[in-house]
């Protein structure tokens, strides 16, 4: 069975939610979870990749860089899609005294 | 006549694994008073160390590290592990420092064999208020009411979940994170700049002859 994650960020510290993409029921726990989200004013990033498994990355700052940093496939999406593996939805950031 | 310090901390040791109960050591002959005494103390103040410890992995700011940390590559989980940061290059190509514990970022530019912080951002979600629309919906989202995420957190999110905020927006759109931050440039050409480190050096080394 694939798992696939909704990590919610907020004060309280994050929230995970899980579903299977294949489960009618499951499916629709979690559009109806990224509804309610995107209402309350939630941005959505789609991330795929295992750290891991991502293709080598920039060599600027030496080895630390070269395996993936900065090439993981994140996508900011306005309409998450419940297939992604991993989303995680974040409240709008604002900038702030720097 | 007092115990070898080994011995004490092997004593430490069975107390806080509990192989050795309190009343074991207090009947133990061959052990001194000020040793059981000391034993105890020890063994106490670890407990309280690996309490306090699993209490800040299970809150909001220890459970923010370990999601932030499964992002992360393994070469990247060991560059955390030394330096409390880690470096990400933006979706543009720029090279940043993120810190967790803190959730300061800043962009790094490289001066010879260092490497330097020359821009700091500010980019944090706001405050909720009570009242907010967006409150209500965290507060349903999230399973608690909105009263008491803004009394146990002053609203905001946990330095980690803030840096994991960061990085995927550098990773996804780093123009748009350039462009919601707030910047503050802190090039200074003194930083790397060699003939007046050698300066600086040989002024203090001229002070410290005097």
């Amino acid at each position: 069975m694939s798992e696939h994650v909704l990590e919610t960020l907020g004060p309280s510290g994050h929230v995970s939610m899980t579903w299977n993409p294949d489960d009618p029921d499951d499916l629709a726990r979690a559009k109806a979870e990224f509804a309610r989200l995107k209402a309350a004013g939630f941005v959505f990033f789609e991330a795929d990749a295992a750290p891991d498994a991502m293709p080598p990355g920039d060599q600027r700052a030496g080895p630390m860089l070269a395996r993936g940093a900065g090439r993981l496939d994140v996508r900011r999406v306005e309409v998450p899609s419940p297939t992604a593996r991993r989303t995680v939805a974040t409240r709008p950031l604002q900038g702030g005294g720097a | 006549m007092r115990l070898p310090t080994d011995e004490l901390l092997a004593l430490v040791d069975r107390l806080v694994r509990g192989a050795l109960s309190a009343d074991d050591l207090m009947g133990m002959p061959d052990v001194g008073e000020d040793d059981k005494r000391d034993a105890l103390a020890l063994g106490l103040y670890v407990l309280r160390q690996r309490i306090r410890r699993a209490a800040e992995r299970a809150g909001p700011a220890g459970r923010a590290m370990a999601l932030f940390r499964s992002f992360l590559t393994e070469a990247q989980r060991a560059e955390l592990r030394r330096r409390r940061a880690i470096r990400i290059v933006g979706s543009a190509g720029g090279l940043y420092r993120l810190q967790p514990t803190t959730g300061s970022v800043g962009l790094l530019e490289r001066h010879g064999s260092r490497w330097y912080e020359v821009v700091t951002y500010c980019l944090h979600d706001a405050p909720v208020a009570a009242d907010e629309p967006v409150t209500r919906g965290l507060a349903a989202a999230l399973g608690y009411g909105a009263a008491a995420i803004l009394a146990a957190t002053g609203g905001r999110m946990p330095p980690a979940d803030l840096s994991l905020a960061h990085m995927l927006l550098l990773l996804a759109d780093e123009g748009e994170f350039r462009r919601l931050a707030n910047a503050t440039d802190r090039r200074s050409e003194t930083l790397w700049n060699g003939a007046w480190l050698r300066r600086c050096r040989a002024s203090r080394r001229a002070a410290a002859a005097a």
